[in-house]
């Protein structure tokens, strides 16, 4: 089956090949044969992959297969190399089976779509680069394919795109993580420059061994390479893409900007780990950025009317955790939180996807209500979907992730009370907004006319999801139950253990106790937000002013537009001209004038003529003489 | 005589097209496609026959020659010479001049068999240009593309194109005074060291000038490049230039005339003058910086798109020079990738941007929009040559991008770190085009479709040699091996200076 590990990018682009040269002439059944099945096809490999994995792992627990080589130049070295271990093989199970999902939810979200074959043409290059990046060996092949990820990203958001607000949308996401990418970009430089080498494993040997811990090469390094997960991961300062980017078809709301492409970042960081060992500075500025995010992201989620935006701001909050727990060295609770969040993630969004459809279009939360009885199979899959989110105790999948990041930043030598604190305080928020949506979508007195048939191909995954955000939290059972570490047993291999000092079993139940009980807080707090703003006319619980706050998203879209893009777009403009440019016409017209003045001399005079003579004559001795 | 063939070809398929070109219209557009397909085959079969590139260090490593007595009082050779690096632009030449005649050939709208003779001498020039072994040969050829392409200017330009031509003249003219000057100076200092009067390139690189005239002498050089390649600030000539020339004539400025002044640095500025070149290398590569995020900026402020790509190209030569200047291998690499890149991607740019231009009657970005709507496969088409042209990894851009700065960043962290930024900028204009020409709202249009005829399969070859380059870029790599293995280049992959900070254990 290893022999097979190329096939698994390979199939879905070929898929995209197929759409995109073929795609016009094809009709919309084998359209979606060809979409879909190559995922399917690629899942299942991964799956194969996966079992012999864990039946006969592979020497060291990791196996590379080597393609062809990209370059090399005395040695510096890049190949079209796929690296399987245990982490990249966890990011190609999760990326292949719910990009799976998602593909067959498409089928029925996108029915009428006119560039069915364009859409799935776009999906399946998307699945190629974000398997390329995960599988790569090399911080060349990685980049190619963070890239690719965010050309599709780009291509997707403005997939409709006659309206101009589309393609604005569009262009901000790739520009704004751009700005990422020249971080990452430098880092790989840096790497060059001063390692000599592209291959990960290569540089995770030698970093160690050449950077001293704490010095400012290795600071530098970190910085740069945190600085490309803050752009693809939507996390301060570069979040303001992600809601944007909601202007996307559903499903690629929920493939790329809420269970994948987003959580790259947290990818990168944990695959460089070593090289973030070395700088503590830095990982607690992850830790921070990390801590920072959830909470401001948190509290926009909030307030917001569209459903849509609600849960970008949740995704951004969720990948704060992950942040969290990457900045105190938890680097498996990060993983196994990507892990559970993309699970309960693309089913919020694929439900919210569902209620759109159902409502025409309609993405106002305070236009909607009372949908349980009209869509009962899309309520209890999103119900399970928002218990997971908010982590109600034992349950849900996402109660395992989420306090086995809580009790390791509590407890590691890293972290401590306060990071822990904001952690807290973020579950609470969570449940708040989770059942917010929950009560104002769902609950209360219909509002408008509901489109009652969701067809199967949109509820088959709604459930599968929905039983997966229940179960997969079993794969990590903390020592208070029952003791099962399956996950980052499985890890291990890859990603160390954080160094915990505060590890007592009776701190861990405490802990699990207090976020059990802010939890249930929440949803009571949910419950009476939502039956304020739903019966009384006010759209708000807060003061108006914080309300406005939350709601632009903290105004850094703002102050954005003032002090760069403004200034750049005006001066840009003001300067069309090229400034340069007087400097070379000035001339011309000096030229000019001076030519007009010589021409007076010549004036038709003979004294004037003999003057000048004479005054020559002097001038042209005196510089002999005396020269 | 192989190299005899490669350069009078296209000079014979010029003279056939003119002198049938008064009976048929078609032969004004076979024979130049005739004689430039038979050109590309005889490089693919000269690159063929010695791959590999094998080399001394410190030496030309010619994979043809051919020479012939000119001048022998002034020790002036008709000398001709291939290297990879030859081989490389002449066959990005020659695929960008046939890709020219198949897809505008036909819409030439008068004159075409003086139109296609002019071009073919402006292509003989540029071949001149790359196979010259002697120096006052390089001179005479890189001087006499001028006047075809003044002549093209005039003759077949639009708006106000005899200013804009006047510019393209004056501005290049000038620097090649200043080359003039500094090749004088070379062949007597030359003279004077050795006693052999000659403008033979083998001869003059293995006992190059230093001291303070050298310098000078390399300033002059630099100086004529930086003109045509352009650099700011001698770059405004070029946005009107292109903006006042049809698009075979852009496309001849643009793809191919620009690489004879890259070409020149690499080939000739710095194995001539080493250590002047070391001396001058930091400010050269400044000078890159400030071209490369200044014209970018200047692109985004436009609205005609052949000023857009006028100022884009000048930003991505600007990587030519930061990579030659950074005074190492993998520097060197990618700006031979980056010229041959270049080159293939701005060819297809512009025939795009003429088939808008048919199609809507204009190229400002402020009265087009949704042509998508229409013309789906354009667009798609569109995207990839905007994606090279913003640096999407995959691409062969890429490659060329990404050697540069990483030799610049060794060269000097700062520099090549402020290059990186380029790419957001470069994404700024890039997408910008995208947004306002293909995207947004269905608009109306005059009646009628305009047809592709060749354009669609020329520009799907045109996209599979920058994926080739950008995935499987070691054939090319390999041939520009071969201009890299002498003078002042740091060969080593991690010279210690690079270090950012100490700190090290």
């Amino acid at each position: 089956m290893f022999s097979l590990i190329w096939l698994i990018p390979a199939i879905p682009l070929a898929g995209f090949l197929v759409l995109a040269v073929g795609g016009a002439h094809l009709t919309r059944k084998s359209i979606s044969a060809v979409g879909v099945s190559s995922i399917g096809l690629s899942a299942s490999i991964a799956i194969g992959t996966a079992l012999q994995f864990f039946a006969a792992p592979p020497a060291g627990h990791a196996i590379t297969q080597q393609l062809w080589t990209i370059f090399n130049i005395n040695g510096l070295r890049a190949n079209v190399a796929f690296h399987l271990d245990a982490l990249s093989l966890l990011m190609v199970l999760v990326i292949t089976i719910i990009g799976f999902l998602i593909h067959v939810y498409s089928t029925g979200y996108m029915r009428e779509e006119r560039d069915y074959a364009r859409f799935f043409a776009y999906m399946n290059l998307f699945i190629a680069a974000m398997l390329v990046l995960v599988l790569a060996d090399n911080l060349f092949l990685l980049f190619v394919g963070w890239e690719g990820v965010g050309l599709c990203s780009y291509l997707l958001i403005g997939f409709w795109y006659h309206d101009p607000k589309n393609g604005a949308a569009a262009t901000k996401a790739f520009l704004v993580t751009r700005v990422g990418d020249v971080f990452l970009a430098i880092g790989i430089f840096l790497f060059i420059a001063n390692l000599g080498t592209l291959h990960i494993a290569t540089l995770s040997r030698l970093a160690p061994e050449q950077w001293a811990v704490g010095s400012s090469i290795a600071i530098a390094a970190s910085l740069l390479l945190l600085g490309g997960a803050l752009g693809k991961s939507g996390q301060l300062p570069l979040q303001v893409w992600l809601p944007d980017a909601m202007a996307g078809p559903t499903p690629v709301s929920a493939l790329i900007h809420a269970a994948t492409m987003v959580t790259a970042g947290v990818y990168l960081i944990a695959r460089m780990h070593v090289v973030f060992n070395l700088a503590p500075s830095v990982m607690f500025i992850v830790a921070l950025i990390g801590g920072a995010t959830l909470l401001l992201a948190g509290s926009c989620a909030l307030v917001q009317r569209d459903i849509k935006r609600a849960l970008a701001y949740s995704t951004i909050s969720q990948i704060g955790y992950m942040f969290l727990a990457l900045g105190v060295g938890a680097w498996s609770a990060a993983m196994f939180h990507f892990m559970t969040h993309a699970v309960f993630k693309a089913l919020l969004f694929m439900g919210a996807g569902a209620v759109i459809v159902a409502l025409h279009h309609e993405q106002d939360l305070y236009k909607m209500g009372g949908l349980r009885h009209r869509l009962p199979v899309v309520y209890f899959t999103f119900l399970v979907g928002a218990a997971s989110i908010s982590a109600i105790p034992l349950v849900t999948a996402g109660f395992y992730s989420k306090d086995m990041i809580l009790y390791e930043v509590w407890a590691s030598d890293k972290g401590g009370a306060l990071l822990w604190t904001v952690g807290f305080i973020g579950a609470f928020i969570t449940a708040v907004y989770s059942f917010r949506i929950v009560f104002l979508a769902f609950h209360g007195e219909a509002k408008s006319s509901v489109k009652t048939y969701i067809g199967k191909s949109m509820t088959i995954p709604l459930v599968l999801l929905a039983i997966a955000a229940t179960f997969v939290g079993f794969l990590e059972i903390p020592r208070t139950l029952l003791h099962a570490p399956v996950f980052s047993h499985f890890l291990e291999t890859v990603l160390p253990y954080p160094s915990l000092v505060n590890a007592s079993v009776s701190t861990e139940l405490v802990l699990q106790i207090a976020s059990a009980g802010i939890v249930f807080a929440g949803i009571g707090a949910a419950y009476l937000v939502s039956r304020r703003t739903r019966s009384g006319s006010s759209s708000t619980y807060l003061p108006a002013g914080v309300h406005a706050l939350l709601l632009a998203g903290f105004g850094f879209d703002w102050l954005y537009d003032r002090l760069i893009v403004a200034p750049f777009i005006l001066s840009a403009r003001a300067n069309r001209n090229d400034a340069i440019d007087f400097a070379y016409t000035g001339a011309v017209q000096i030229v000019e004038e001076a030519a007009y003045a010589a021409r007076l001399t010549q004036s038709g005079r003979l004294r004037w003529y003999a003057a000048g003579i004479g005054i020559g004559a002097v001038i042209a001795v005196a510089v002999v003489v005396y020269i | 005589m192989i190299l005899l063939w490669v350069l009078l070809l296209p000079l014979a398929g010029g003279l056939v097209a003119w002198a049938g070109g008064k009976t048929s219209r078609k032969v004004t557009v076979i024979a130049p496609i005739i004689a430039l397909a038979l050109d590309c085959l005889l490089l693919v079969w000269l690159w063929g026959r010695h791959s590999g590139f094998a080399h001394a260090p410190g030496s030309f490593p010619w994979i043809a020659e051919f020479s012939m007595a000119w001048i022998p009082q002034f020790g002036i050779e008709f000398a001709l010479a291939m290297d990879g690096l030859a081989l490389l632009m002449s066959l990005m030449v020659c695929t960008v001049s046939l890709a020219v005649f198949l897809v505008l050939g036909s819409s030439i709208p008068k004159n075409a068999g003086l139109h296609a003779l002019l071009f073919m001498l402006a292509v003989t020039s540029v071949f001149g240009v790359f196979l010259s072994a002697d120096l006052m040969l390089f001179f005479i050829f890189f001087e006499a593309m001028l006047l075809p392409t003044y002549a093209l200017m005039i003759g077949w330009g639009e708006g106000d194109q005899s200013r804009s031509a006047m510019r393209f003249f004056v501005f290049t003219q000038a620097g090649g005074l200043l080359m003039l000057i500094s090749i004088i100076a070379v062949y007597m200092a030359h003279a004077t060291t050795t006693g052999e009067y000659t403008f033979s390139i083998v001869a003059l690189a293995q006992n190059p000038m230093s001291g303070p005239l050298s310098l000078f002498c390399l300033l002059g050089f630099v100086i004529a490049f930086a003109v045509k390649l352009p650099l700011v600030p001698f770059h405004t000539w070029q946005p009107d230039a292109y903006a006042g020339s049809s698009t075979a004539v852009t496309i001849l400025l643009a793809a191919l005339m620009t690489k004879t002044a890259g070409y020149g640095l690499i080939r000739f500025a710095i194995p001539l003058f080493p250590e002047a070149s070391t001396l001058l290398a930091p400010w050269m590569m400044g000078i890159g910086v400030a071209t490369i995020l200044y014209a970018s900026w200047l692109a985004f402020g436009q609205s005609d798109l052949k000023r857009i790509v006028a100022y884009s190209s000048a930003a991505h030569l600007g990587y030519v020079v930061l990579g030659a200047f950074a005074m190492n291998e993998i520097g060197h690499r990618g700006a031979i990738i980056q010229m041959f890149c270049h080159g293939i991607s701005v060819t297809g740019v512009f025939f795009i941007i003429d088939w808008i231009e048919r199609r809507a009657n204009t190229r400002n970005i402020a009265e087009l929009g949704g042509l998508s709507h229409s013309a789906p496969r354009m667009g798609a088409i569109a995207m990839v040559f905007v994606m090279a042209t913003l640096g999407l990894p995959g691409l062969g851009n890429f490659i060329g991008e990404f050697f540069t700065l990483t030799g610049a960043f060794q060269a000097h962290w700062l520099a090549g770190s402020l290059a990186a930024t380029g790419a957001v900028l470069a994404a700024a204009y890039s997408l910008r085009i995208m947004q306002q020409v293909f995207f947004g709202p269905k608009r109306d249009l005059p009646e009628g479709h305009e047809p592709y005829n060749l354009l669609l399969p020329v520009a799907t070859v045109l996209i599979i040699i920058l994926v080739y380059v950008g995935m499987h870029p070691g054939p090319v790599l390999e041939a520009a091996n071969s201009a890299t293995g002498f003078g002042a280049i740091d060969t080593r992959m991690n010279p210690t200076d690079a270090l950012l900070v100490g700190n090290v254990r």
